[in-house]
């Protein structure tokens, strides 16, 4: 958004909003007169004229309810597709992902009220427990997009994601050279930060930042031991060793920082997606065992 | 003797491989990680001297480890192999191999020197730098998706359609229907063995269900051996009981001519939903909603479960009778918008009787008063202090604590709650009013109530034996009046008198049957009566079900036991007086508020009338044996 020119101040500089406040709130605003709405209805049908909450979803505000939630929904995975195309203005990615996470939230209320507090073991109840795992896994993702980015780029520092990797493959490549001339036994401590070394490793590893298998965790400290019983050239070559060993350890604490951080962020949507079109699919089911078996 | 090592590096970026090569002129050459070894293989997986090779014939080589390393050799891990080299024999060192092959002299053996693992340490870091998305560890986002949704779609949605086409409807209960994963909730009490036999009532898919498929079972006016095999049938199917038979509410073309338009279209919205998928014509599931569990329903020894009010959707009856006049102008029902606006009651009687079904259709008030055929007076009866009451009390019957006979002395509660059984002269009356007369040779004997024949036959038999000759003295029995024994013999033509005053006259002598009933006799001298039949009504108000046992309703402000506080039967001298009391005696518990504004009594339709009998409200309290008359009464 571009304002006016203070002196001393560039006039195209553009100031960040979030998503979350994208054009003063509007899609919370709307969000929530949508959901003042739809509690007012309800209150009015079922509480003040006292329709009872069984089959609520059969009935005209059930429709309403139902039909509206549904074609929310279907907006919502929209940003799929829209996602992967530019434009700005009102209807920017920005404004896009604003709407999606307000109405996304606000389904909470209407698909709540659309059930009549009726769940049992069915279609029905899996499609709003579905629909309550993708909005709370797209809470996650809010939240991660609220904080982690700042952090993500602290946490790098100066070193992109190809310098790390390229930092450790240098610092490999000095390793087997300096161990070349050390014996079989401690050739093979090192061959272990060689071989055994894990970057940034599964989901719960990276979430953890815990890497107890870890091959160069263990050659630092064998090479360790080794260096006190060694001498000479060996007990040189070994503290030669031991020194790239223990860079390449704070390298790769770096990479994993930062991995930990990109798999939060990334965490959520394989919740997220999935959970996305399983609920499409139950909502298919629901929708049409409704009116199938009317 | 030499080797020839070939050293065969593939360029990281492609292109021509480097080839580099060195000879070593002897028939041994050493194998290791150290620089002083002649065939050096930089891996700290091999010993700095790992082993050695010699030339061990023509054509042959032997390889054999050093101290406690081994290689690959054929698949096995070896200290010592032989070959020939014209055999092209490779081996493992750590990550190289070492393939054999003969050189150009035959004195020369080739060693070509490659690594199994595109060298590790230049790998590609544009490959690396993905790592550190969690795609590289994770499960691919879209195969998931698909997956899962497909999967979904399959079990969910693909399986009951196909079993709702492709399977029958079954003749037995069933133990899996696919379909069962739609059911919203159990079925109410009564439906619970078609749980999984959608199609019992799901008839066609997208259509609702049709009123034949619950006629199927609750048809009304079925024969006898129709409803045995219909029961037999529902219980093959599951059901622990006969169904309940519905009655329609009105003919059905009265009910469409009483509503301004379908239920169903009232709303816009429920309207375009059933537009698309129903039939308007149907009118069971326009108000009978299940899959809402059995809560609230009544166990089994009572029958088949009534539907509770949370398995009737909200019935709206005022859409119809608001303006029925207006729809059906020859309509004998008044207008109800509401409790508030509910005319006051109309205590019908049956004035004609049409074969088997009486036909209650005039008011008793203001198209009466009709005349009942019996002589009675609740005044008389009811007296405080009166004769009635003495004479009641002196037969053992309830005196109420006031001194008046008690109500409960002649009406008997009925098995239903409702009220009362019909009045029966000899159950009701006759303890008081006895039929007993002396009889023949002092044998009592009582008159046939009801067959004025027979009671001439016993009168005249009696009077004829000369009567009192063997009696003991009795001159008065109980009905009401002095019955004088006589010893005499009596000509025909003064029993014949006799005989008349008792059925026609009350101004001679004892008058036990004129007293109540009304006879009539073709010719003044004949002996051949008829009653002139009586028609008591035991159900004023035959479209509402007025439940006598409620404890409420059977006391008053005081919450002291009183028929008398509804029912002014004091001042009535006649049976022509209705004591049937107003709506405002109703009104004031039903539909009445306390000081916070809560409804003392509930007062919707339901409360008093049902749909398909109207008599029978839907909450009414199902009872196998006769209701109780608090004490008092």
């Amino acid at each position: 958004m571009a304002k006016e020119a203070i002196y001393g101040e560039r006039a195209d500089v553009t100031h960040h909003e979030s998503f979350l406040r994208h054009a003063r709130l509007r899609w919370l605003k709307i969000a929530a007169v949508l959901n003042v709405a739809a509690i007012a209805a309800f209150w009015w049908v079922f509480v003040y004229s006292g329709t009872r909450l069984e089959h609520a979803g059969g009935t005209w505000l059930g429709y309403t309810l139902g039909t509206v939630g549904a074609l929310i929904m279907l907006w919502l995975t929209m940003i799929g597709i829209r996602k992967r195309a530019m434009t700005s203005g009102n209807w920017s990615l920005k404004a896009w992902v604003s709407a999606h996470v307000y109405l996304g939230l606000s389904l909470v209320i209407i698909v709540t009220l659309h059930t009549g507090f009726q769940f049992g073991i069915n279609i029905h109840t899996l499609a709003y427990l579905l629909m309550l795992l993708v909005i709370g896994s797209g809470i996650m993702g809010v939240i991660a997009y609220m904080y982690l980015p700042v952090r993500l780029s602290d946490v790098r520092g100066d070193l992109t994601k190809k310098q790390m990797i390229e930092t450790i493959h240098a610092l490999d490549r000095l390793i087997l050279q300096a161990a070349q001339s050390l014996d079989h036994t401690q050739a093979r401590v090192v061959q272990l930060s060689l071989d055994k070394t894990i970057i940034v490793g599964s989901l719960w590893q990276r979430l953890t930042n815990f890497y107890p298998g870890c091959g160069n965790r263990s050659a630092v400290n064998r090479v360790k031991r080794l260096r006190r019983r060694a001498s000479g050239g060996s007990a040189e070559a070994l503290d030669k060793v031991s020194g790239l060993l223990d860079r390449k350890q704070e390298i790769l604490g770096t990479a994993r920082r930062y991995a930990r951080v990109r798999a939060m962020l990334e965490a959520w949507l394989y919740i997220h997606i999935p959970m996305t079109f399983a609920l499409l699919a139950a909502l298919t089911a629901h929708i049409v065992s409704v009116f199938f078996f009317f | 003797m030499s080797f020839t090592i070939l050293r065969v590096t593939q360029r990281a970026h492609g292109g021509d491989p480097i080839e580099r090569t060195k000879h070593v002129e002897d028939d041994e050459a050493s194998i290791g990680r150290g620089t002083d070894c002649d065939l050096q293989l930089p891996d700290l997986l091999i010993g700095l001297r790992h082993a050695v090779m010699r030339i061990a014939g023509p054509g042959r080589v032997s390889v054999e480890a050093l101290g406690e390393h081994r290689f690959v050799f054929q698949g096995g891990i070896v200290r010592r192999a032989e070959f020939r080299v014209a055999d092209g024999i490779s081996l493992g060192f750590g990550t190289y191999i070492l393939s054999f092959s003969p050189g150009q002299t035959a004195d020369d053996v080739v060693v070509t020197v490659s690594q199994t693992v595109a060298d590790a340490l230049v790998s590609d870091t544009s490959l690396a730098k993905k790592a550190f998305s969690l795609s590289s560890v994770m499960f691919s986002l879209r195969t998931a998706a698909w997956t899962l949704g497909l999967a979904i779609l399959l079990v969910a949605l693909a399986a009951p359609i196909a079993y709702d086409y492709l399977v029958p409807p079954p003749e037995q209960p069933v133990r899996i229907n696919p379909a069962e994963q739609w059911s919203p909730g159990p079925l109410s009490a009564g439906h619970t063995f078609l749980q999984k036999n959608c199609k019992a009532c799901h008839v066609n898919a997208f259509r609702r269900i049709p009123d034949e498929a619950c006629l199927s079972c609750h048809r009304n006016g079925l024969d006898a051996i129709a409803m045995t095999r219909l029961t037999e049938r529902v219980m093959g199917l599951g059901s622990a009981f006969a169904p309940r038979p519905a009655n329609d509410h009105a003919d059905p073309n009265l009910l469409r001519r009483a509503q301004e338009a379908p239920i169903v279209a009232a709303n816009p919205i429920i309207s375009a939903f059933d537009g698309l998928f129903s039939h308007p014509t149907d009118r069971c599931t326009s108000c009978h909603t299940d899959h809402v569990g059995a809560r609230g329903q009544r166990t089994a020894d009572l029958g088949a479960p009534r539907p509770t009010p949370a398995q009737v959707s909200e019935s709206d009856c005022a859409n119809c009778h608001e303006n029925l006049k207006a729809h059906i102008p020859d309509t004998a029902l008044l207008d109800v918008k509401d409790w508030d606006h509910h005319p006051d009651f109309r205590p019908l009687i049956a004035t004609l009787a049409e074969k088997g079904r009486p036909k209650r259709v005039s008011d008793a008030v203001s198209d009466g008063p009709f005349d009942t055929g019996l002589k009675f007076s609740h005044k008389q009866h009811l007296a405080t202090g009166g004769d009635v009451a003495r004479q009641a009390a002196q037969y053992g019957e309830p005196v109420a604590p006031s001194g008046r006979l008690s109500c409960s002395a002649c009406h008997h509660p009925d098995n239903e709650g409702r009220g009362f059984l019909p009045i029966e002269m000899v159950r009701d009356c006759s303890s008081c009013h006895s039929l007993q007369i002396p009889g023949v040779n002092g044998q009592a004997t009582s008159l046939p109530h009801g067959k004025p024949a027979r009671v001439v036959e016993t009168m005249v038999a009696y009077y004829k034996s000369g009567g009192a000759a063997n009696t003991t003295g009795i001159t008065r029995m109980r009905p009401g009046g002095a019955f004088q024994a006589t010893t005499d013999i009596l000509s025909d033509q003064m029993i014949a008198r006799k005989v008349r005053a008792v059925f026609m006259d009350n101004t001679v002598g004892p008058h036990p049957c004129y007293g109540c009933h009304t006879f009539t006799a073709d010719d003044p001298n004949t002996l051949v009566f008829k009653i002139v039949p009586v028609h008591l009504e035991n159900r004023y108000l035959p479209r509402a079900g007025f439940d006598h046992s409620v404890p409420q309703h059977l006391v008053d402000a005081n919450g002291k036991p009183l028929c008398l506080n509804c029912h002014k039967a004091t001042s009535s001298d006649s049976l022509s007086n209705v004591v049937i009391p107003s709506i405002t005696t109703c009104k004031a518990c039903h539909g009445a508020r306390n000081p916070v504004g809560k409804q003392i009594a509930a007062s919707n339709c339901t409360e008093c009338h049902g749909y398909h009998t109207t008599g029978e409200p839907p909450a009414r309290e199902v009872y196998l044996g006769p209701w109780r008359f608090p004490g008092g009464m």
